[in-house]
């Protein structure tokens, strides 16, 4: 215990600093639940958490409060435990830590992932990888094609992984003619044509209700099984179409008919987002402004790159809209009620 | 003089962001941030911003979720009862420390703090950093995340325990073996003595428990952001890609896989969504070398770590954490 009078006084005002980033951190939270930007940065299913947590810090507040006013109590002593930062400047450092999120959140303007990161991150196309584009592309320049031979090294090697494997094993008892059976076909048909696989009845499932629809509707909640799904048949899958929503990507190395309608998928963070998108092949491709969302009618069509299968969008009609409140899209392991 | 212009600046700086909060508060919520469309920012920064809130808001509250886990132990569990439960046998003792997450299944973030407490209150140290590093590998919820993200693989999921168990015995058989000084930051005497005397003085448990928390809030607080945002950096201007790019042999890919969980700092709940992402990229043993050493160690738990630990013990601690991960998952046939 100490009751010098000068320790006093610095107690109080590092409880003033603490008490006025509490508070911050409380505005900021609540801000972000009020307009619904929460679903900008977090995974819906950790929401609850934010709101037990908006509780905590404004239970934090008010002991923040009361160790202003009252000063050093019996229990917080001056002792090695929790010694306040000593000098002016490592204050100032540490609270100026604290402050740069607390800017940064309530002066600087929400931006939505786009397709810089996209870059960075690697792009996951349906049974393909971006990187494995110069197969599907016309006629790539020499220079491209040693470029792409180099990014390829690394995923040719492991063309033999499991992954590869699983991917061919189910679509061989199919006919491979590639054209949409006809709509006719009752659920139990339809569950025959998938029931080969041993993906299991949630992938079944999803399959057997996407086939359904004359046009397959893409949307946020189905659209990670639902894309996982078409990669795992995607045999089965072409021919059929297909309307969807998302940004628009473009690298370097597309032709210039080629696009990709991107979403971001994230799972708890924006930390551990992965893009996942289809290969959209239209005449006005490059017309599409990148990052801007858009709205893509088509006809998936079967292509072979690298001994892959891949699934491509022969679009129909493109159309602008606007970019959706929660950007991202999750698997149904996030929202059990997902897909049905 | 100088003591004046000390207060007056820190008085003016707190002052300043309450103006501010108050400003923000009377021209309301609305989804446009105040100023926000008076600057024209960087793309690339906004991006900074977006992962760094993020991480943060991810985090928060699970170290919250710790600081007070770490309060409720502090004050209902007494030395005696931690004691009598962890067994004495040193080698069912590893046992125990590895298979705790499944009693409680917490992530790395909100670990730290609680292993802290059960050493001051009396857990072998071996035991302690056995339940550190497998527990937020080895508990229901990352196994099932795993299972899930993998659909493709689903002996992924026993894999990534089986390996956590096998690193983290090992490095408790270390420290068992060569660790004789407490490796906490204060000593261990000390504390317990010192939190007595707090428990003695203290009029409503409940308020201490609260003052604590926002003492620890701080403290681990500083550390979580400096964490977040050079993980935000990184993700931003250096990007997965390019971490790809360095290394394809079995060796340097595992190196490449570890380094890449290290900053990424992901939680590890989710983690195995992103590791499953590289399934093209990468062989499995690189992936379990990923998601073995990411909830382990990583810059925020890094930080973390310094702040509960002697630096000594924890630079030795990420020595013997790599070597061990980098050897396992390359023997393990997956």
């Amino acid at each position: 215990m100490d009751q010098n009078p000068q320790n006093q006084k610095k107690w109080k005002r590092h409880s003033l600093l603490r008490t006025v980033i509490l508070i911050g951190f409380v505005v900021l939270i609540a801000e972000m639940i009020m307009t619904g930007r929460l679903s900008q940065y977090l995974a819906p299913r950790l929401h609850m958490l934010i709101y037990v947590t908006l509780g905590i810090l404004i239970i934090l507040t008010i002991a923040s409060i009361r160790q202003m006013f009252i000063g050093q109590s019996d229990y917080d002593c001056d002792c090695e435990a929790h010694k306040m930062p000593r000098s002016i400047w490592t204050s100032l450092l540490i609270y100026g830590l604290f402050c740069l999120p607390l800017a940064m959140g309530l002066f600087m303007p929400d931006k939505m992932l786009g397709s810089a990161i996209a870059e960075n991150m690697g792009v996951t196309l349906l049974s393909n990888d971006v990187r494995k584009l110069a197969q599907v592309n016309v006629s790539p320049s020499a220079e491209e094609q040693q470029e792409q031979d180099q990014l390829q090294k690394p995923t040719q090697e492991d063309g033999e992984s499991p992954e590869a494997e699983a991917e061919k094993s189910p679509e061989q008892p199919v006919a491979a003619n590639g054209d949409a059976k006809p709509a006719t076909m009752d659920d139990s048909q339809i569950r025959q044509l998938f029931a080969d696989s041993d993906f299991g009845d949630f992938y079944t499932d999803i399959a057997v209700f996407l086939y359904k629809q004359p046009v397959i509707k893409l949307d946020d909640r189905v659209f990670l099984d639902g894309l996982t799904t078409m990669e795992l048949y995607a045999k089965e899958f072409a021919g059929k179409e297909v309307e969807t929503m998302g940004f628009v990507y473009h690298q370097s190395d597309f032709s210039e008919q080629q696009f990709v309608v991107a979403r971001f998928s994230v799972s708890c963070c924006t930390a551990d987002a992965s893009v996942f998108g289809i290969l959209v092949e239209d005449k006005n491709a490059k017309s599409y402004p990148i990052d801007s969302w858009i709205k893509v009618r088509g006809k998936l069509e079967l292509r072979n790159a690298d001994g892959f299968d891949m699934l491509v969008l022969k679009a129909a009609n493109v159309e602008p809209v606007e970019a959706p409140k929660d950007p991202y899209v999750y698997y149904s392991f996030d929202t059990p009620q997902g897909s049905e | 003089m100088p003591v004046n212009f000390r207060s007056l600046l820190r008085d003016s700086l707190g002052a300043v962001i309450l103006g501010l909060a108050v400003v923000w508060l009377t021209t309301g919520g609305t989804s446009n941030p105040l100023f926000a469309n008076l600057i024209t920012w960087s793309p690339r920064w906004l991006d900074v911003r977006t992962f760094f809130l993020s991480i943060l808001l991810e985090a928060i509250p699970f170290v919250l979720l710790g600081v007070f886990f770490s309060a409720f132990i502090q004050t209902f569990v007494t030395e005696a009862q931690v004691r009598r439960w962890t067994p004495k046998n040193p080698i069912i003792g590893l046992l125990f420390g590895g298979l705790l997450g499944f009693l409680f299944p917490i992530c790395e973030c909100a670990i730290i703090p609680v292993v802290r407490r059960l050493i001051q209150k009396g857990m072998p140290l071996h035991v302690g950093i056995v339940f550190l590093l497998a527990g937020p590998v080895v508990n229901p919820i990352v196994l099932a995340s795993t299972y899930t993200a993998f659909t493709r693989q689903p002996d992924m999921a026993m894999y990534r325990g089986i390996t956590a168990l096998i690193v983290a015995f090992v490095i408790g058989i270390l420290v068992l073996l060569f660790i004789k000084k407490n490796p906490l930051r204060l000593g261990m005497e000390t504390e317990i003595r010192h939190e007595a005397q707090h428990l003695e003085a203290t009029r409503g448990k409940l308020s201490a428990t609260f003052s604590h928390a926002v003492d620890e809030f701080f403290d681990m607080g500083k550390f979580l952001v400096f964490g977040a945002l050079i993980s935000a950096l990184l993700q931003v201007f250096v990007g997965r890609e390019t971490m790809v790019g360095i290394g394809q042999t079995p060796f340097t890919s595992h190196l490449v896989m570890m380094g890449m969980a290290y900053i990424l700092s992901l939680c590890s709940e989710a983690d195995a969504f992103i590791a499953a992402s590289f399934s093209s990229t990468f062989q499995s043993g690189s992936l379990l070398a990923f998601l073995v050493f990411g909830p382990m160690l990583d810059l925020k738990t890094t930080l973390l770590l310094f702040h509960s630990f002697r630096f000594g013990f924890v630079v030795k601690l990420i020595l013997a954490v790599t070597i061990t991960v980098l050897v396992v998952t390359l023997l393990m046939p997956v």
